[in-house]
């Protein structure tokens, strides 16, 4: 079943990248909308064909991560539903505060299917779990993107998906751009690095850490570290013991963005004393401040960046790091990183 | 179950050579001291308090299937650690949590079934349904209102149970309540007997049968509660130890609940040494208490059907 | 031999909820007296052993040993009372010998263990009763008829001065319960203890019992002295409640002579 699903994927991407780089060279750049034309017919990445006739006006997202892409693809103001609890992201908020009073749809766990029907989407991107609830939405005539964000490929994919069909895929390649670049800064920067042990903690409990398949372990390998956990073959929070931890005696731990404990907890641990990290005091904890970077939100790749600072600080400088997070920010949300997380210091 | 018990301390992720021990390894022995010999502890332990609690269930509710759900207890705690872990975030406060729904989950049912003067056995369980029903409830709207990726995901883990977050600092106060509850029940095993005749008969054999009830089963949840606040539910071993002890002894004295206790011991034990073995990652123990406990009974069954030809 | 009431009853009324089965029931049982409570089916038999032993409550008095009994604890109670229910609730795996070591509870204290003359005695009992060999079997596993021995034994195997027994016979069979009642006779008389005793078999009642309280509606209609009362008085009051029944005069080969009660 994996297997099916990652060659689905992976033609999905190519085909992907096959329409989308045909759709630029077409492009003369308009600010936000490109000059795509319609009906056009994409393949979505549960590989179903989508005819779209017109560019769509009122996107429905059920999901944070699309609803954030479309932050960042600059046409957040077509949204007309969103996820439930939008107020949980700090991103909303700082970027596009007009998103808080939209009505919910729900969430990929609990789709609310009449809700969303009573929107009148031109355009509705669900995650691929809930493709059931797509083939109910196109019997009603309704445009369903079904989206896999769950790897960095799949990131990119999307990315390029969505703004293909919504006629901003001059936007969606600079943020590709944007990710591909730093992307290079890491590897140009850590190349020679000697990889530092790292522990992923989960939301939940810190004796919940992130397997090979998981979009974390990506993150932390693109940072120059070993994700020790790395060694378990799933796609999912596993639980392990304290023991484990022990054994894997990781140098660095790092605390989820959204965990419900705080570093102190875990440097409290009795029976996390005797591990290196702990001695060391190298527990930290993901920045929330903007987006949860561990998951894969567009501004994903700054997780990386700003993880390979923690662990290599001669190599990938605080200057470096903020400054590129900083023009993240700036180009693709319209707010200044450095302000907010002055603001939460002082 | 002392067998178990030993190769309980030697199985886990952490190795440990017997000469590292024996040479004094000081890292070895901290590790040791603080989660093996602990967890195997809880394991016997816990596994000791359910078998004994489920043996005083069935006996005092006169019913065969009554386990600590029964009386609402493994919903009171499943609830009460669905509110800890949403209200509070530290561990320490989920275990009290725990203990607080379980036990509040108990008085609930016991309150409620008083007022039904004539004090029939069945009154309790029709109460401890009601109670039970509500728990689950009250369960159902903490699950709503929790975060999926975080909060939910420790509810359900919870409710799975494991043995894993257990370490020496927090299991002392729990160990010495599940000790000393098993004491106050094997003390009180006479008084338990009588409670499983009729009312009037077990007054007319001298028992204040309301207090003596009130007592027995306090006992109990107590040595319960204090089993899955550390835990999470652990299905299976309430409910299987007391039969396999009775089919193997086919009376109800004292050395019967004592076995009670042994085969919940050995059961929570076993499954925990599979728990922690079997995959790279820590699975839920009660996945491994059914399916080590069901063909156990099944042989007993087997067993017990051919002797009795 | 003394005399005196070990059971007395005054103004005694109960009943279930809103329903009331006893009226103004007044009785004595001397020590040394065994008494049977008569009357047809649902005429207040049951409810008033659960009376007198504060398992329902009522209204009046009783004494026991002359003592106001309300203010007794449980354990005070039984160890003065002992009950033979109708049907025990035991429905566990408990061997025959420890259900009659339950007797002794209101006896031992919270960490004491049956004794060795406690043990002797239990086991003399089951002996008497012909069920010794059954001591260490499950008491699921004996008949309606032996339970009820076992039970029986266990409201015998202590000294208390007043024993209760709702319906003892009325699983055994035709000569166990004559063995029944010698063994209760045995037990009761001589040794200033008292026995009140529901029955359906009114010659059992007319042979081992000293005193009959016939019940009526939830009230004694009358009492029969089997002592003292001549034939033709006690045919009357037994025809009340059974309707046309007689009392035959049977005499046994040593002379002796008995009644029994056959329906006309």
């Amino acid at each position: 079943m994996k297997k099916i699903m990652a060659l689905l994927l992976v033609l999905s991407v190519v085909f992907m990248t096959a329409c989308s780089s045909s759709t630029t060279e077409s492009e003369v750049g308009a600010e936000v909308s490109g000059n795509a034309s319609y009906p056009m017919t994409v393949v979505d990445q549960a590989g179903r064909e989508v005819t779209i006739e017109s560019e769509p006006q009122r996107l429905v997202s059920s999901y944070y991560i699309t609803s954030s892409l479309f932050i960042a693809l600059g046409i957040d103001d077509r949204i007309v539903g969103i996820e439930s609890e939008p107020y949980k992201r700090n991103i909303y908020e700082l970027s596009a505060p007009e998103l808080l009073d939209l009505p919910w749809v729900g969430s990929p766990k609990d789709f609310d299917f009449e809700a969303c029907v009573a929107l009148e989407p031109d355009l509705v991107v669900l995650p691929l779990r809930l493709s059931d609830v797509a083939d109910k939405l196109e019997k009603l005539d309704i445009d369903v993107l079904l989206v896999n964000p769950e790897n960095e490929a799949g990131l990119i994919a999307m990315t390029e998906l969505v703004a293909t069909a919504t006629n901003t895929s001059e936007r969606g390649q600079e943020l590709i751009a944007f990710i591909e670049r730093v992307k290079t800064v890491l590897n140009d920067s850590l190349g020679d690095a000697q990889p530092v042990s790292v522990y992923l903690t989960g939301n939940s409990d810190f004796l919940s850490t992130s397997p090979k398949g998981m979009y974390q372990s990506d993150m932390i390998a693109l940072a120059g570290g070993k994700n020790v956990a790395a060694e378990i073959d799933d796609t999912y929070w596993v639980e392990v013991s304290y023991e484990q931890v022990l054994v894997w005696n990781p140098q660095y731990i790092i605390l989820a963005a959204n965990a419900e404990y705080d570093v102190d907890s875990v440097m409290n641990d009795e029976s996390l004393s005797i591990c290196d990290a702990v001695i060391n005091g190298n527990v930290y904890k993901l920045p929330a401040e903007a987006e949860a970077w561990d998951s894969p939100v567009p501004g994903t790749i700054l997780g990386s960046l700003w993880l390979a600072n923690v662990l290599y600080p001669d190599k990938i400088t605080d200057e470096q790091c903020y400054d590129l997070i900083e023009e993240f920010y700036e180009t693709f949300y319209g707010f200044s990183y450095s302000s907010i997380t002055t603001a939460e210091a002082a | 179950m002392c067998a178990l018990f030993l190769l309980s301390l030697f199985v886990g992720k952490y190795p440990f050579t017997i000469e590292g021990l024996l040479a004094g390894d000081e890292r070895q022995w901290l590790v040791f001291k603080m989660l093996r010999l602990s967890r195997s502890i809880v394991g016997v332990a816990g596994g000791f308090a359910l078998g004994v609690a489920g043996y005083i269930y069935q006996t005092v509710f006169r019913n065969s299937l009554a386990s600590p759900d029964i009386i609402g207890v493994a919903s009171g705690a499943s609830a009460g650690a669905a509110f800890g872990i949403l209200f509070f975030a530290e561990s320490l406060m989920v275990t009290v949590s725990a203990f607080g729904g379980a036990f509040l989950a108990v008085v609930f049912t016991l309150l409620l079934a008083s007022i039904d003067r004539s004090g029939r056995n069945s009154t309790v369980i029709l109460a401890g349904i009601a109670v039970h029903a509500f728990a689950q409830t009250i369960l159902m709207s903490l699950k709503l209102i929790a975060d999926p990726e975080k909060e939910l995901a420790s509810i359900e883990y919870w409710i799975m149970g494991s043995l894993n977050g257990i370490n020496s600092s927090s299991i002392g106060i729990n160990v010495a309540l599940i000790v000393i509850s098993m004491i106050i029940l094997i003390v009180l095993h006479r008084q338990a007997l009588i409670l499983a005749s009729d009312e009037g008969e077990a007054k007319m054999l001298g028992l204040n049968v309301n207090g003596s009830r009130l007592l027995v089963l306090m006992t109990a949840t107590v040595a319960v509660a204090s089993v899955v606040s550390m835990t999470g539910l652990i299905s299976f071993v309430g409910l299987v130890a007391p039969h396999v002890a009775k089919r193997l002894t086919r009376n109800n004295s004292i050395s019967t609940m004592v076995l009670c206790g042994i085969v919940g011991a050995c059961l929570l034990e076993a499954a925990d040494i599979l728990a922690r073995s079997v995959a790279a990652t820590e699975l839920p123990v009660s996945i491994f208490t059914s399916i080590i406990g069901v063909p156990f009974l099944v042989f007993i069954i087997f067993k017990g059907g051919k002797g009795h030809e | 031999m003394s005399n005196k009431a070990l059971i007395s009853a005054r103004d005694l009324s109960s009943g279930y909820g809103k329903k009331q089965i006893l009226s103004d029931v007044n009785l004595d049982v001397n020590a040394n007296e065994i008494v049977a409570l008569l009357g047809a089916n649902g005429c207040g038999k049951t409810t008033l052993i659960k009376t007198l032993c504060k398992i329902i409550p009522g209204s009046g008095e009783v004494l026991i040993k002359g003592e106001d009994a309300s203010s007794w604890s449980a354990r005070k109670f039984a160890q003065n009372c002992s009950l033979v229910p109708q049907k025990s609730g035991i429905s566990i795996d408990i061997t025959v010998l420890d259900v009659v070591l339950m007797g002794f509870n209101p006896f031992l204290y919270l960490l004491g263990r049956p004794t060795r003359n406690m043990l002797a005695e239990a086991e003399k009992l089951l002996d008497l009763f012909g069920i010794a060999d059954r001591k260490y079997d499950s008491f699921q596993t004996l008949s309606e008829g032996q339970k009820q021995l076992v039970i029986i034994a266990r409201a015998l195997v202590t000294d208390t001065s007043v024993v209760f027994m709702d319906e003892p016979e009325s699983s055994l069979d035709f000569s166990v319960r004559y063995d029944m009642m010698n063994t209760l006779r045995e037990q009761i008389v001589g040794k200033d203890k008292c026995a009140l005793v529901s029955l359906h078999d009114v010659n059992l009642a007319l042979n081992f019992c000293d005193k009959l309280l016939l019940i009526k509606d939830g009230k004694i209609s009358s009492v029969i002295d089997v002592h003292s009362e001549d034939r033709s008085s006690m045919e009357q009051k037994l025809q009340s409640i059974y309707g046309s029944v007689r009392l035959m005069p049977v005499m046994d080969e040593a002379g002796k002579e008995s009644l029994i009660m056959v329906k006309a």
